[in-house]
């Protein structure tokens, strides 16, 4: 036998084994090497096998060998009737690629790479440019990356002849990055869409084209704001472009796992192009320029309340120097109190939060709940988190991660606590909504 | 031009390999996920109805596949019937697979063995692409299993090339020009691909080796019964002709005929090549022209419903034609209906009309002066007539140019698909491995000495095994042996008659007969039946309790309201205390005499509640009201009153 190295993979090669007194002929491309197993990707048939190599196995390499996984990439044409566009590729299941080596999927497309997978696009918009300041997942994601795409977008909106941005994105944390560039780009006056996909490019069934097909439909419209823009059904007719600040992702898997909270998607956009307004469109007006305030405090967190948790890790965060505490705590606003006759039991969080905020830690209440608003004053034990000075905002309805990006951006950009709280309070881009009317819970239960 | 005799093929001369590649549905539940592995009757309202579009996508290699590219030109809508009873998210492509069924893997290495076959040493779950909508993902799931197996026949030696676990796909139930309706029914339910390699050299022999391959699947008592269940595809070449895979040959004595045939087709289309070279045809080249003004008074409904539908009349010149297009490549199919199948399977159209079959279809003799005077048509020329939309033509005169110039090559590598009588339709192109990568969301399989314990343990007996046992050791008779020998119940039946006392005839009776008329009466569904069903129900403690003639009724009883033998007697009113009930009753009504000749009919009630209050609420308070309502009728009668 003659061991083969990681530079031979690619290579024709056959392999011949004894095996239950049979010679077993296995001739393919060797796709990997793990320990004694050779992977092959069979010759006549492409399947993948790995075959096990020992002492005695014949070995036989051909000259021949392929390049595997390589994705394509498309020239991008310019056709100057239509709206052009700043498209900015950062990684995720759209921008995937699958690794022929480890059967694993993985970020490697260009954004060129990514447009040739829906060559339509060059027929509704003119992708002026292209970037691409990072490829990951978004797992991987931080605030840097949300204040360097912010930069991107707002140096695109401020050019007179952009008429808008597209952004493809890993969907887990699509309308994080969302709401995170609302917060950073101040009177954001064209559309900036953001769009995912829940199945990877190597597959017919991939969504990721149908999903940027309808966002570059709506880049016509002129709307201005930062949306998702996803599949709107299981089906492949229509996607919802909801606002990023109330855009959620409410299912592990499914295209159309993203649901407006708390809110109305503002348009259902039909592959055809065919636009169907939810909301009166003319309401939505940016009458001031863009500026860029992409201001992060990372020292904000998310903390979760819940029955028997510790709250000594507020105590950690505030060891930490951390300045925000968003708490995501039970339906209007709970966190466990357990109060007795003279003070309260270990696990109450109460004495952790007062000394927190005696720190001038600004601590903000969210809800698991995720559709609603929280509330100070319906129980008593909310009360005596309001009487600590738990913020709740005026009952505000923002989702917990909203509320996390929009109070690390005002800790950077606010000097005192007045400021920071009035401007936590304040409906900046949409993010709190003034009612909420029946539909937006009842659709999510058809 | 030579007339080839269907019954007189000498196979040795022609070369002739066969091979199979047969497909058997398991049963279990569904490969990547936990649904049930049944069929839905298509009558059924969907709990919920999906629409999707596929985009073809360039493989590993960069390529895209023909067979891709081929389904990506129609384009069409693909519209998913989801039934909750038997579908998952997983199967509408909304959710990962789940690890690979265990018990399918154990069955798919149960004929590993069986086939003599040899595991590969590490395997991967593949995407194979499949873009014409029968597949929600655009992809079949498959794995290689195992290789190298062989079969042993009179006639010889047959290698088993390959053996494959992969699921089935959608079953389509509606096609129309730009959309298919799909039922997700049968999405996802494992498959067995075995491959025999083409060592089968005359018709009869492919019938014998599909036979016993057939035999090997249904001796792990594992697979599903009933039409569809086993699909054969059958790979035939001759020495001058070309490798063709035919499809869907369900009806195993339908085999000899469809290879006869194929052997026929190629023979003729050989015979039409060297016509063709003895015209001086070097190329075939299609005039067009629209010809529709030709037909504006026409009679013909074909093309008044053509025109009706916006659709034109043209004409394709062939030179030097003559008498082609009518030649029968297999009976009753001429070179005409191949070139009408191809366009049928590519484009929208539905047939054509070619020269050496007209007049006929309400074209008459004056349109057919009319044609050859329009387009100059010359003694040895021919023609077709197409009906489509205008800018389908050049499509259409593409495909039939293309298909007519293979004539002059040779015959076209290609899948067919079987006809009722034997003959095949074209399909597809063959699909080339350039359409297969691996799944992403799934680990490799691995099959470890536990698993090859597991299998080796639970190998069903051979068939002359089994024979001995049920005429010797059962004392079966040997109508009921020949049967159960066969059956997919005989690992069951050997599994319940060697664990319990019961007459192996009783259960073999019950397994083989009792239950066909029960599912052919719609009293119970198989598909839901599980191994352990049959094992809890003869293994029960009470299983003697059970009137013989009663066997069937009380199995559905408790398998359809899932309770144990007791309860089912019980509800059905077959229990012993029945005899105690009868008795009860005639004490009651004996000690009751004045008060129910006092009350007439009107005494039910108080007997009732006199014999519920003796039978301390063991037995079924209708089955009391029967028996005190008739006894009562019979005594108020003989009473006299």
């Amino acid at each position: 036998m003659c061991a083969l190295l990681k530079e031979d993979i690619g290579k024709l090669i056959t392999i011949i084994n004894n095996k239950e007194n049979k010679e077993i002929i296995f001739k393919g491309y060797l796709v990997d090497i793990k320990e004694n197993f050779y992977k092959i990707k069979l010759l006549d048939n492409g399947y993948n096998v790995d075959v096990l190599v020992t002492g005695s196995s014949k070995i036989v390499i051909e000259d021949q060998k392929i390049t595997l996984g390589k994705p394509k990439s498309k020239p991008l044409n310019y056709n100057k009737n239509l709206p052009n566009i700043v498209y900015i590729g950062t990684g995720g299941t759209i921008g995937t690629h699958v690794d022929y080596n480890t059967g694993g999927v993985f970020m490697c497309r260009t954004p060129e790479e990514i447009i040739s997978t829906t060559p339509e696009l060059e027929d509704i918009v003119n992708i002026k440019e292209t970037k691409s300041p990072f490829i990951k997942g978004s797992e991987d994601l931080g605030y840097k990356d949300w204040q360097e795409i912010s930069k991107i977008v707002y140096n695109s909106i401020i050019q007179k002849e952009i008429d808008g941005v597209i952004i493809t994105h890993g969907t887990d944390i699509l309308s994080w990055t969302g709401s995170a560039i609302s917060f950073m780009v101040d009177n954001i006056n064209k559309p900036v869409l953001l769009v995912g996909a829940q199945k990877s490019p190597d597959r017919a069934s991939f969504d990721g084209s149908m999903n940027l097909i309808c966002a570059a439909h709506f880049i016509k419209e002129k709307i201005p704001g930062v949306y998702t823009v996803m599949h709107g059904s299981i089906n492949d007719d229509f996607c919802y472009v909801i606002k990023a600040v109330k855009s959620k992702k409410l299912h592990t898997s499914r295209r159309d796992s993203f649901r407006a909270i708390n809110d109305t998607p503002i348009a259902k956009v039909y592959q055809n192009g065919t636009i169907e307004y939810l909301v009166n469109k003319n309401e939505i007006v940016v009458s001031k320029l863009p500026t860029l305030n992409n201001f992060f405090s990372d020292k904000v967190a998310i903390i979760k309340a819940y029955p028997n948790s510790d709250p000594r890790i507020i105590d950690w965060y505030l060891d930490n120097d951390y300045k925000g505490l968003i708490i995501e705590g039970t339906a209007l606003g709970h966190a466990p109190i357990l109060k007795t006759d003279n003070g309260y039991e270990k696990k109450s969080w109460l004495p952790y939060l007062k000394k927190a905020i005696e720190n001038k830690v600004i601590v903000i209440m969210c809800s698991q709940s995720i559709f609603g608003r929280v509330n100070g004053k319906v129980y008593a034990n909310l009360r005596y988190l309001e009487e600590i000075g738990v913020e709740f905002l005026d009952q505000h309805d923002m989702l917990v991660e909203v509320a996390y990006l929009k109070l690390a951006n005002a800790l950077s950009r606010f000097k005192t606590k007045k400021e920071i709280i009035n401007f936590m309070k304040t409906n900046v881009v949409g993010e709190i909504s003034n009612k909420e009317i029946p539909n937006s819970f009842d659709k999510s239960l058809e | 031009m030579k007339k080839i005799n269907i019954d007189n093929l000498d196979y040795k001369k022609l070369g002739l390999c066969c091979g199979i590649e047969l497909h058997q549905q398991l049963n279990t539940h569904k490969l990547f996920c936990n649904c049930k592995s049944k069929l839905i009757n298509e009558a059924t309202k969907p709990d919920k109805v999906i629409s999707r579009r596929l985009r073809a996508v360039s493989s590993e290699a960069g390529e895209l596949d023909s067979t891709a590219k081929e389904e990506q030109k129609k384009n069409k809508l693909f519209v998913y019937n989801f039934y909750k009873s038997c579908n998952c998210l997983v199967e509408t492509d909304s959710q990962p697979p789940f690890p690979i069924n265990n018990e399918a893997l154990k069955i798919a290495g149960m004929i590993t063995k069986l086939t003599n076959s040899v595991f590969v040493d590490r395997s991967y779950v593949m995407r194979k692409q499949v873009i014409d909508g029968s597949n929600v993902s655009g992809f079949q799931r498959t794995a290689l299993i195992s290789t190298n197996g062989s079969l042993d026949f009179d006639f010889g030696k047959v290698r088993v090339d390959k053996i494959l676990l992969e699921e089935d796909a959608a079953r389509a139930i509606e096609r129309t020009d730009d959309k298919v309706i799909y039922s997700l029914d049968r999405l996802g339910i494992p498959l067995i691909e075995l491959v025999v390699w083409h060592d089968i050299h005359t018709p009869e022999d492919t019938k014998a080796v599909a036979l016993k391959v057939g035999q090997i699947f249904r001796s792990t008592g594992k697979t599903k019964r009933g039409l569809g269940s086993i699909r054969q595809d059958i790979n035939i070449s001759i020495k001058d002709g070309s490798r063709v895979e035919i499809k869907g040959a369900q009806n195993l004595d339908l085999i000899p005929e469809i290879v006869k045939r194929e052997i026929v087709r190629q023979l003729n289309l050989l015979e039409i090549k060297e016509e063709l070279q003895k015209r001086d045809i070097k190329r075939i080249n299609l005039e067009t022209k629209k010809i529709s003004c030709l037909f504006s008074k026409t009679e013909s409904k074909v093309i008044k419903n053509s025109f009706n539908l916006k659709k034109e009349i043209f004409i394709l010149k062939l030179e030097n034609f003559k008498g082609l297009l009518g030649y029968e490549i297999q009976p009753d199919r001429r070179l005409g209906t191949e070139i009408a199948s191809v366009l049928k399977a590519t484009t929208t159209l539905k047939g054509i009309f070619h020269l050496d079959e007209l007049p006929n279809y309400g074209i008459t003799e004056n349109d057919l002066t009319n044609i050859k005077k329009e387009i100059n048509l010359k003694e040895n020329d021919s023609f077709i007539i197409v009906m489509c939309f205008s800018d389908e033509i050049e499509d259409v005169k593409r495909i039939i140019e293309k298909r007519l110039n293979q004539l002059l090559v040779g015959i076209p590598k290609e899948t067919r698909m079987a006809t009722i009588e034997g003959s095949t339709e074209y399909q597809r192109p063959l699909s080339g491995s350039a359409r297969m990568y691996p799944e992403t969301d799934l680990s490799a399989i691995e099959f470890d000495s536990k698993y090859l314990e597991d299998i080796n343990n639970s190998l069903p007996l051979t068939i002359k095994e089994r024979e001995k046992l049920y005429l010797e050791k059962f004392k079966l008779n040997s109508q009921l042996v020949d049967k159960m020998k066969l059956s997919n119940f005989a690992p069951i039946f050997e599994n319940i008659v060697s664990n319990s006392n019961i007459s192996p005839t009783t259960v073999c009776v019950f397994l083989l007969e009792d239950l066909t008329k029960a599912q052919r009466e719609n009293l119970i569904d198989l598909d839901d039946v599980v191994e352990s069903d049959f094992i809890n129900f003869f293994l029960d403690q009470d299983f003697n309790k059970i009137p013989k003639q009663k066997l069937l009724e009380c199995f559905v009883y408790s398998f359809n309201n899932n309770v144990k033998i007791n309860k089912a007697l019980l509800d059905l009113g077959f229990l012993e205390q029945a005899a105690d009930v009868s008795e009860i009753v005639d004490f009651v009504i004996e000690d009751n005499k004045e008060k129910i000749l006092e009350l007439k009919e009107r005494a039910v009630g108080l007997l009732m509640g006199r014999v519920m209050s003796e039978t301390k609420g063991l037995v079924d308070g209708k089955i009391i009201s029967k028996m005190v309502s008739e006894k009562l009728k019979f005594f108020l009668k003989n009473s006299n009153v």
